[in-house]
């Protein structure tokens, strides 16, 4: 029974990529779940304009 | 007879870390089966959080990078571990050569492109323009790829258990296609990249008849002027050969292309 904690997992390990999970609990209830994934920015949207399929990026 | 006490040989102690990129380097590591458990014997691993739920964040002899800088936090970060490892060594194209990301690197139009993309998002954390690692922190060793080769990651990290220095692999691609006994692709005319690029992945594409198109990297003692010339009389543009060497020559090909 718990009135009010904050479970973090931070990183959240052995998936693809960054992440963390962030659970708020409120008198023995979850008020918040949080994932937050952090990727950094690549900008493949930006990269590809103006390129056919045949001749994209390579 | 007492038994001469032999002090047990400490294992190095390794962290293998992501930034920007796929994650794919991370992930050949993790696929090496053959030789897996043995690595995860013969060195201390800390840090790795692809494998294990419980990174240690401490002194390490070793650090492997994955991807390439592109957030202020990546900056802060790689300059953290790079403090506390004896040697650094870059792994994949990102970390190597800033990887596809960086392919327009230093245009001047990083703000468009991050506008064109995200919007009026607020960001938590601020993106900056890719760049590998080593525009950043001094890097000991590469291990270039997309994604990295078993063998010859194997090969390296043997070296290193053992403390000695790598083996350089100097060699364009046209070296192990030669090996392969492939018909050079350059002869039909085709775009291949192999004389500019680093070796090490066997080459695997032309000896699947698909020309090179340079994941390893540049190969520094490339002739990229001879090149160039070749693959334009050849029928390609100036501005294609350029644009298509920058995918995965990212930053660091513009060391070599600048001049031409």
């Amino acid at each position: 029974m718990v009135d009010s904690k904050q479970i973090t997992i931070e990183p959240l390990a052995r998936v693809e990529g960054h992440g963390g999970i962030s659970v708020d609990i409120k008198n023995n209830k979850i008020a918040n779940v949080k994932v937050d994934i952090l990727e950094g920015p690549r900008l493949f949207e930006a990269l590809v304009l103006g390129k056919t399929d045949r001749k994209s990026v390579v | 007879m007492t038994p001469s006490k032999q002090k047990p040989i400490k294992k190095p102690k390794v962290g293998i870390y992501g930034f920007t990129g796929c994650a794919g380097d991370q992930l050949l590591i993790i696929h090496t089966e053959d030789e897996l458990l043995n690595l995860f014997d013969a060195v201390d691993v800390r840090s790795f959080v692809m494998a294990s739920s419980k990174p240690i964040e401490d002194d390490l002899d070793v650090a492997l990078i994955e991807g390439s800088i592109s957030t202020e936090e990546e900056e802060k970060h790689i300059k953290e571990i790079r403090k506390r490892t004896k040697i650094m060594v870059a792994i994949g194209n990102c970390a190597v050569c800033g990887g596809p990301q960086a392919m327009s690197t230093g245009d001047g139009k990083y703000e468009e492109r991050l506008n064109m993309v995200y919007g009026p998002a607020k960001f938590d954390v601020q993106p900056i323009e890719a760049r590998p690692i080593d525009a950043v922190v001094t890097v000991d060793y590469y291990l270039p790829g997309c994604s990295i080769s078993q063998p010859q990651t194997i090969a390296l990290l043997s070296r290193l258990i053992h403390g000695v220095a790598p083996e350089p692999f100097p060699h364009p691609v046209c070296h192990e296609c030669k090996l392969n006994e492939n018909r050079c692709l350059l002869l039909d005319k085709k775009f291949c990249l192999g004389p500019l690029t680093l070796g090490g992945c066997g080459a695997a594409c032309p000896t699947h008849n698909l020309p090179c198109v340079g994941c390893w990297g540049p190969n520094p003692d490339g002739n990229f002027k001879s090149h160039f010339d070749l693959l334009q009389s050849f029928g390609f543009s100036k501005e294609e050969i350029t644009r298509r060497i920058r995918s995965f020559g990212g930053h660091k090909i513009l060391e070599h292309i600048k001049d031409l």
